[in-house]
This record gives C-alpha cells, structure tokens and sequence, in this order.
C-alpha cells in the first residue's frame, strides 16, 4: 500500500465516523426511554377551586339560577306537603327533587368542560344514577334517621326553614340551622378549623371568602360524596423497589 | 522526486510518471471536502448547546448579595427568558418576608380523602415540569393502625376514594425550624428565611443534590433534565425565590407557594382541596387557624425523633 492509498483510506474512515456520528446525533439513538414519557396532565379540572356544590347563599349572591329554589313554583300554598315513607320508614324521595338536587351540584368542581357526560338507563327507561351522584334526599343522619323533611323545613313556608328551637331562618341562613344541632363542628368553623377559605389569609391585603356548610355538604346527603383520584406519579421504578 | 510520491505539486507541471494528476487532486479534494462536511454535521448538536446560561446570569451574585438595582436587573433578565422562552410576558416579584409573619400548615388526617388535587394544582401554580414529572406532594395511602412509611404507597389508582381500612398522608416539603437540607448546601444556595419559607436560588444552586439526600421527608426534587411545561400552561404569575422556571441541573421543592402566600393568599394546595382539610396561617396571630388548631386539637410532626422542628403538622378531629 503506497501512502497515496494509505491517505484515502484514513480520510475515507473518518469521513465515515463523522457521518456516523451525525446520523446518531440526528436520529437522537441511545437516547431512548428517558424522555419517552408525556404527560400532560394539567386541565382546568385539576385547578378550580370550587367545591363540590354552590350553596343557596352563593348562588343568590353570583345571582345564579335559583329558580329551582322556588318551591311555590309546583307545591301550592294552600295544600300542606305530605312526605311519603317506605315500610322501612325511609322517605321515598319524589323524581322533581332529585332534578333539584342535581342542578345544584357544582359540575365544574369534578367533570372537565371538555368531558363528555353520558346519560345510562335501565330497561325501563329511568336514569342509572353514577355513585358519585346517590345525592338524593334525605340521607341526614345514618344513625338517629333525621330524614323528615320538616325537621328541617318550614311545613308552613317552605322557603323558609326552622331549627328544632323552632326559630325561623331563611334559606340563605343554613350554616345556622346546621349549627343548631351541630355544635362542635359550627365552633370550629367559626375558628376556621373546620371547611375551608379561598382567597386571603391576610385579610389587610384582601378578602377572605369562607364556605359555608351547603357549600360541600348536601343537607338531604351531608356524607361527600366519593372521588376519583387524580392520575399517580409516573412510576419510574418498579414496584417493589 | 521520487516515483512514489503523492503529494499535490501545484506549483510544478503534472509530471507525467505517477506524479498528482488532475483526477486524483479532485478525488482527494472531494474526499476531504466531505470529510470535512461529516464532521461539521457532527458537531452541529454543539450549536444548541444552551446549558451554559446567559453571561448575565452567570455572573449574577448571590440572592443575599444583590443590591436593589441588581435585582430589578436580575428579573428583567428572568422576564425576557421566560418570554423568549414561553411567549408570554411574565410578571416577576421578588417577595421579601412579612414582618411579625411566620408560616405554619395544618393537615387535617381525618378529613383527606387521597383525591391528589392538591398534587395537580401544584403542578400548575408552581410552574414544575410536566415532562419529565416533578410534582411537590406525594399522597402516602397508608394502612390503618400505624405509621410505617414503608407500608404507604403513593401510586394507589382505586377508581374512587376514600378506600376503607386506609388513611391517606400528603408529604410536601415540611419547611423545617432546624433543617437539614440548608446544613449540607455547600455554596448557601438555600437558607432558611424569616417566615419560616426554605426557600431556594435557582441560579446559585449547583446541583449536587446534598439536600435531597438529607432531607428526611423526600421533599426535594432534582431537575435531571431541561423541564418541559406547555406554553398555555405556564402560570405568569411569578416569584424570584417561587416558581419562575427552572433549568436542568437545579434543586426544587415546595415554598408554601411563596408567590401567593407573601401576597396575603393561601397557597393553591389549600384553595382546591374539597374536603378543608388543609389549613395554612400566620402562627404568630393567636386568631389564625393554624394557631387555633395548635391550642385546641391534638398535633404531631412526622418523624419528630430526627430533630427537624417542622412547620407541617398533621392532626386528627377528635
């Protein structure tokens, strides 16, 4: 081999390390798995910050739609409203309530505004209720059976409601009605131990916006509802690790 | 000249008996030409090579050291990082501690359901990357009736919580009285401030993951590569020692949310949990929350034997 060939051959082979390597930079190869893993999980649902439901007094104060409130709208003023019982003495809740009930879940709050939300019927045609929507009325109190829709309500005016002192409150004054059984929890949700504020903790440098009970609790269902979780860590190693 | 000779003589006329011909010149400036090409293809990578910063941020002094006039420099650098970057013009403070202000969080074990919207808000509020996944809080689903770390799991995917016969723990950084992670930081990256926030410089840090390892809650998160968030998801509400964007090779961890909460507001962990369980004040102010749930519930601090004194308390409604 004369050096004439010898040269070629040498600036042949790096002319192939240097393709070669060009291409592994290109292709991005050895690389492979670290950043395999996209998630982009970040939607709106993840971050809002309501609850669970909308009280009376929120929706009357964002001026949403109440008209479900408004009991006189079916239920005539002159003929008292007579609750039925099952034989096991439960109240067998009417189909209008349980539409009351719902539309006042704050949807928001679980489903994405992109989610589709399918409708399941029985063979009869009713609706399958979700499990995180057993919400119905009067599930109040698992243990002493507090599901009597006046213990509650006013049976004379049913936009009013009445503790068991029989003191008159307005639907916006709940968080009262609830106190008048509920002691220990209304104490530490005047502390603010109990619920939750959104907003400031410095109440110099803005307003503090307290929930109130209905704001998370349903009053007929007070037990909240079960939630999904929201995805895990992405698991980087194995289980068992 | 000898007859072997293959060196181009451009100067001499082509001899005529094996000397550099016209073709063979053309060959081997061809061959080198492209040599020459393959190794510049090779070495293009080098021109994205961005790690090394800006010379501004390089030479930038310590967060302590910085004169007001060199912050304002300091974060208008960050805003035209970050908008070159993500595209959008942040708004970027440098919040100082409040006086008469130490912070204290409160997690209510009794109420936490393991739903992880704490996690996910985090996420979004503190600007962590998306990709590879770095998240503050990890929700410990532990079995009832003791406290054995090694039985908790954060992976847990039930189709719903709560799950009977468990309780559900989030740990986040825990913001120590007497923390371990500023002991081991060999160039004062992070320190302690006067609210009680551990807060860190991301531009002074170097990355060697000391205070990972000391920390005895697995609260601090390491940047193994440039993070990757989506542009429409960048929060542009920002803070210097908060949650401007990090770079690859840096140290993060939870800061009570420092661009929120030295604001007057409660950190976003606390504003989605929908069952109140997580509580966040002023201990200092005997009427905040936390210093009513301190008097009046019983409290306990995760692993209280390793000295840490942390600002986290967990307790129960009973």
């Amino acid at each position: 081999m004369n050096d004439n060939q010898k040269t070629s051959a040498v600036m042949a082979a790096l002319t192939a390390l240097f393709a070669g390597t060009a291409v592994a930079f290109w292709t991005n190869a050895g690389s492979s798995g670290g950043l395999a893993h996209q998630s982009f999980t970040t939607s709106r649902v993840f971050t809002n910050t309501a609850t669970v439901r909308l009280s009376v007094a929120e929706l009357t104060k964002s001026g949403g739609d109440v008209s479900g409130l408004d009991c006189y709208a079916c239920h005539s003023k002159d003929k008292p409203v007579a609750p039925k019982f099952d034989a096991a003495g439960r109240l067998i809740p009417s189909v209008a309530h349980r539409d009351v009930v719902f539309s006042r879940m704050n949807c928001a709050a679980c489903h994405a505004p992109e989610e589709k939300v399918e409708l399941k019927f029985d063979t009869e045609g009713k609706i399958l209720t979700p499990a995180a929507h057993t919400n119905d009325v009067a599930q109040h109190g698992r243990t002493i059976g507090n599901d009597h829709c006046f213990n509650c309500h006013d049976p004379t005016n049913l936009t009013e409601l009445h503790t068991p002192g029989g003191k008159k409150l307005k639907l916006t004054e709940s968080t009262l009605l609830c106190a008048s059984c509920h002691g220990p929890s209304y104490r530490d949700w005047q502390e603010g131990v109990h619920g939750r504020h959104n907003g400031f903790w410095n109440t110099k440098l803005g307003a503090t916006d307290r929930k109130d009970c209905t704001s998370c609790h349903d009053p007929h269902a007070p037990v909240l509802p079960r939630l999904k979780p929201l995805p895990p860590p992405f698991r980087t190693v194995l289980k068992g690790h | 000249m000898p007859a072997n000779s293959s060196l181009p003589n451009l100067a001499a006329p082509a001899p005529a008996d094996g000397g550099t011909s016209r073709r063979s010149f053309l060959r081997t400036s061809a061959a080198v030409a492209s040599g020459l090409a393959a190794m510049a293809a090779s070495l293009a990578p080098l021109r994205e090579l961005s790690d090394f910063g800006s010379v501004e941020e390089f030479l930038q002094k310590h967060y302590k050291e910085l004169t007001p006039v060199e912050m304002e420099q300091a974060l208008a650098r960050i805003r035209r990082e970050v908008e070159k970057q993500y595209g959008l013009r942040p708004h970027v403070r440098d919040l100082r501690p409040m006086d008469g202000v130490e912070f204290v969080y409160c997690l209510n074990l009794t109420r936490c359901i393991g739903c992880r919207k704490c996690v996910h808000a985090c996420v979004a509020e503190n600007n962590q990357s998306r990709s590879p996944e770095i998240q503050y809080i990890r929700v410990l689903k532990m079995p009832n009736g003791t406290f054995d770390m090694e039985k908790g799991d954060h992976h847990y995917a039930t189709p719903t919580v709560p799950e009977k016969g468990f309780f559900y723990m989030p740990v986040q950084c825990h913001q120590c009285k007497s923390p371990p992670c500023v002991k081991v930081c060999p160039v004062d990256a992070t320190w302690q401030e006067s609210d009680g926030i551990t807060v860190i410089d991301y531009d002074w840090c170097i990355g060697c993951r000391y205070c990972e390892a000391a920390c005895p809650y697995f609260a601090r998160r390491f940047n193994f590569a440039e993070p990757k968030i989506p542009k429409e998801q960048i929060n542009a509400d920002m803070a210097y020692l908060g949650n401007r964007p990090r770079h690859k090779g840096v140290m993060e961890k939870c800061h009570f949310c420092i661009q929120r909460t030295r604001a007057g507001k409660y950190p976003a962990c606390l504003e989605v949990c929908p069952t109140g369980a997580r509580k966040f004040g002023n201990i200092l102010d005997p009427a905040s929350e936390v210093s009513q749930i301190l008097r009046n519930k019983r409290v306990f601090v995760l692993k209280e034997e390793v000295g840490t004194l942390p600002r986290f308390y967990y307790y129960f409604d009973v």
